[in-house]
């Protein structure tokens, strides 16, 4: 298999019930799903990668970190100062923050016949396919890396 | 805090800013129309939906170049709440298997 990461083999599973389930709501409800996972573990690699410095995969520090990435505190990050400022990162939390939504949609709603249809489906997996070149693309020591990862684990404390 | 952003702008006050930004970036993909929702998203928070009509197509690499100038157009009027941008094109004909 060519994908060397988590994310980009989702992104490819994605694809591939896409391809397979053209006719079916329950297939597309998966791909959709799979696109946001894709993403989301695409954000863990880049904060467990940043904080133990690329320690090896099977640590247990590397694994604590991967695990911190929370799915609630995604969307207030994105929709908050800095990163909401930030013109690379904002791009990105527009994309994440539409993905989580519909991941929500895809894994809670009761059956219906069109909830996605090919063309919604087959943009959300697009969308989550540039998101994650995106997060692969930011290097450990860019600056935005740094904010991102930060602004991602830890919640701002008032006082 | 989203009810008072509510009051500060509405979905087709978004839209009017949001259609010039559209019209220039979709061109290539025969963009006709948008249309823009406010709803509620899974926990409650105010978003809008908006719907681009198009005839082909719109790589999604133009899609969120435009998603982000529509972001940065409302925040620059202190409107922060996400937009959820999609494309639609002609209706294709879809045969869903699932019957439930």
């Amino acid at each position: 298999m060519a994908s060397e990461t988590m994310a980009s083999r989702l992104i490819e599973a994605a694809d591939t019930l896409l391809t397979e389930g053209r006719r079916s709501t329950a297939y597309r409800r998966r791909a959709v799903s799979t696109a946001y996972y894709a993403v989301f573990h695409a954000l863990a690699k880049l904060c467990a990668d940043y904080i133990t410095r690329s320690a090896t995969h099977s640590t247990e520090e590397y694994s604590r970190v991967y695990r911190s990435l929370d799915h609630g505190p995604l969307k207030n990050a994105f929709g908050q100062s800095p990163l909401k400022e930030n013109r690379r990162l904002s791009r990105l939390g527009a994309i994440v923050v539409r993905l989580q939504a519909e991941r929500h949609k895809s894994d809670y709603l009761p059956p219906a016949i069109g909830i996605f249809s090919r063309d919604v489906a087959q943009e959300l997996v697009d969308l989550a396919r540039e998101a994650v070149a995106e997060v692969e693309s930011i290097k450990p020591q860019n600056k935005d890396c740094r904010t991102l990862v930060t602004c991602l684990l830890f919640k701002v404390r008032q006082q | 805090m989203a009810n008072l952003h509510a009051e500060l702008m509405t979905a087709k006050a978004v839209q009017d800013i949001a259609l010039p930004i559209l019209e220039k970036a979709l061109a290539p993909f025969g963009f006709q129309r948008v249309t823009v929702n406010e709803e509620e998203d899974f926990d409650g928070d105010h978003i809008f939906r908006m719907t681009a009509h198009v005839q082909t197509k719109v790589p999604a690499n133009t899609l969120i170049d435009a998603l982000d100038a529509i972001h940065h157009a409302l925040r620059s009027k202190g409107e922060d709440r996400f937009v959820y941008l999609s494309t639609k094109r002609p209706a294709e004909d879809e045969i869903d298997e699932d019957v439930e």
